[in-house]
């Protein structure tokens, strides 16, 4: 391969060239020409999916008239390729996104009415350099998250839903700076930068962040401490979380945090159990200790009577949830069935997933939720359920 | 020709009722869980456990190799093949999906006895247990380096033969509850120090399957020639036809960093 092929901008070039000039290739038997390093180190993988989905909307104080707008019926396309480069100490990846979508309202201002939107963004990118061996360096947008909990990660200080409840729907991408110390196989330091919302959308103004995260991993468990700030305030946000394989069938988790301001805990426990054929059970608990104890929901979201903040995840203070998914049944399917239990106000979520694949690059997906509650609680304040259904394909 | 009187019956079809066992033990091949750099953490030296040393070597346990893992897998008169690309140190791995196209940048990575699962879509790597099953008989574990020498207490049995090649045979019985299997026979070439077949049993001692493994020389990153696994075929004792193949592919011999098997990169 010609190397000057592939560098259509002289610009590109001669900034490729001094980086490449700065960081030598790696030594070797045999050294591989710039083409062939370029032509080793490109990843790309294009993925598409088609989808239609129902909203079961109801009338309650908090969506009056239908004030968030939500459609009933919707038609979508979504164009989700990411590229990759990994040449020497560089690492770039990109991740372009198109979505097309058809919106049919049945409530509200727009009722009886359709919309067709489309929009092209960047819902994640990274230029990430190795600076030595153990020290990396990057930039860039990204949904980061971590830890084992299946309903959201309490520690993450910018982002706490982890999207669990629907993999078809991506997380919008945050701003961020990031260093990584790694200092032996066991250990790693990172302090992180959130510098931008990014594609996270809240109807509370974007403050920066900052956090150090220490992780450590041995001996069959890991565990994690998260320390955290936002610009502005003098207090710090102090989380964490650990897992332990008890047993080739038996994983345990758990995941705190303690918010400097309000000095209230939330604090979520849980395991696995794994059954020969590689089914699984997974049961959380979760205490939010800031969450709302209003006896509408609605008053959870009013400036007057409530704090709660729309971008969160879980509203209320205490929860369970119990989560049984095959990952391969039958070689080709994969299903998740969830149940969680608003254990405040006795509203519950059921939650299902099935996958199956279709043929080597195309599956079919089917995802329902049904919300058992009043429309004064969390879980049937908004919609009594929802329904999508689609076929994705990878090129 | 397959000759060694110690499996001699063990390969008879069992009742399908002894398949939840089989499905409980198929997983294993798990590395140990608190060896996770090499060298191999110090145990007491004698003539078994160097000769268990020498065939975790021919199966992975170095500083550093790169390979490519095709598991074609025959199971109940379907066929399906997956392949892998695997970056092992010690008894740590992670391994990334090449194909199928609906499969790729699906990743599994092991530190330490720890497991996490990433695919495209999810939003973050999940822990997940030993066993997880890979695709057929092959579990995660079967990608990675064995760790026989210091997960198992070995026993030696008589010594029998593998396909006319003279073996000493060892018993071995798991060390801890971190392996899903409990109880392995395991035959070494006397001439060669590789391993050539496995049988697993269920912990009452049913047989749940057979392994046969294929090396071949290979030059390390010191131009050094040793030899390397190449294939292990993996036949299931309750299911008669099930069989799953793994082929091991253009081994690449050198130091990985510590970064490769970092989770906070995992994924990203």
């Amino acid at each position: 391969m010609n190397p000057r092929a592939t560098l259509r901008s002289p610009a590109a070039a001669i900034l490729l060239g001094l980086l490449l000039q700065s960081f030598p290739p790696v030594a070797g038997p045999a050294r591989a020409s710039l083409g062939e390093e370029l032509r080793d180190g490109l990843s790309s993988r294009f993925e598409s999916q088609g989808f239609v989905s129902y909203l079961d909307l109801r009338v309650s104080d908090l969506n009056r008239n239908n004030l968030l707008g939500l459609p009933r019926y919707q038609g979508g396309i979504d164009l989700r390729p990411k590229l990759g480069l990994d040449l020497r100490r560089l690492h770039l990846a990109v991740a372009p996104r198109y979505e097309g979508r058809w919106n049919r309202f049945e409530e509200g201002p727009r009722r009886g009415g359709s919309v067709t939107a489309d929009d092209w963004f960047l819902n994640g990118w990274e230029a990430r350099l190795e600076v030595s061996p153990r020290l990396l360096a990057s930039l860039g947008r990204a949904n980061l998250q971590w830890g084992p909990s299946y309903l959201l990660s309490p520690s993450n200080p910018f982002n706490r839903g982890n999207g669990q409840d629907n993999p078809r729907v991506e997380l919008p991408g945050l701003d961020y700076a990031r260093l990584l110390w790694v200092p032996s196989l066991h250990w790693t330091v990172s302090v992180l930068a959130n510098t931008g919302r990014g594609r996270l959308r809240t109807l509370r103004p974007f403050v920066r962040s900052v956090a150090m995260k220490t992780d450590f991993v041995g001996n069959g468990a890991y565990a994690s401490t998260i320390v955290s700030t936002r610009e502005g305030e003098d207090t710090w946000t102090v989380g964490g979380y650990g897992g332990w394989t008890v047993s080739d069938a038996v994983l345990v988790h758990g995941e705190a945090a303690l918010p400097g301001d309000t000095g209230r805990p939330d604090l979520l426990g849980g395991g696995v159990y794994t059954f020969p054929g590689g089914a699984f059970l997974a049961v959380e608990v979760y205490h939010h200790g800031s969450g709302c104890d209003a006896e509408n929901i609605a008053r959870c979201f009013n400036p007057l009577t409530g704090r709660s903040d729309p971008a969160e995840v879980l509203f209320r203070r205490n929860y369970l949830m119990l989560q049984a998914t095959h990952p391969s049944w039958r070689g080709r399917i994969h299903a998740t069935a969830r149940w969680v239990a608003g254990l405040d106000d006795g509203s519950h979520r059921l939650l299902g997933i099935v996958e199956r694949d279709l043929g080597r690059r195309a599956r079919a997906f089917l995802i329902g939720d049904l919300d058992l509650g009043s429309v004064r609680d969390e879980f049937g304040a908004v919609a009594s359920g929802a329904l999508m259904s689609g076929v994705s394909w990878v090129l | 020709m397959f000759d060694c009187r110690v499996a001699r019956n063990s390969l008879r079809r069992r009742p399908g009722s002894s398949l939840v066992v089989l499905l409980a033990l198929a997983g294993a091949w798990i590395p140990h869980a608190n060896a996770d750099m090499t060298p191999a953490p110090a145990q007491p030296a004698n003539e078994d456990v160097a000769i268990l040393e020498k065939a975790d070597r021919a199966r992975g346990n170095l500083e550093g190799v790169t390979w490519t893992v095709v598991i074609h897998s025959e199971e109940r008169g379907r066929t399906r093949e997956i392949t892998v690309a695997v970056r092992s140190r010690g008894y740590n791995f992670l391994g990334e999906m090449l194909s199928p196209p609906k499969s790729k940048g699906q990743e599994l990575l092991m530190v330490s006895g720890t497991m996490w699962f990433h695919k495209p879509g999810l939003s973050k790597p999940v822990p997940i247990s030993r066993r997880q099953r890979l695709m057929g008989q092959a579990s995660y574990g079967d990608i990675a380096a064995t760790n026989y020498a210091h997960e198992y207490a070995a026993e030696t049995m008589e010594d029998d033969a593998v396909a006319g090649e003279s073996c000493r045979v060892f018993d071995l019985r798991a060390r801890n509850k971190k392996t899903t299997y409990d109880h392995i026979r395991y035959w070494i070439s006397k001439s060669r120090g590789v391993g050539l077949r496995a049988e697993y049993f269920t912990v009452s001692g049913k047989l749940i399957k057979t392994a046969l493994m294929e090396y071949a020389p290979v030059r390390d990153d010191r131009g050094r020639k040793r030899l390397f696994i190449t294939k292990l075929v993996i036949t299931d004792a309750l299911i008669d036809g099930d069989v799953t193949t793994l082929t091991f592919q253009t081994p690449s011999f050198r130091k990985l960093p510590d970064r490769i098997f970092n989770v906070a990169l995992f994924g990203r």
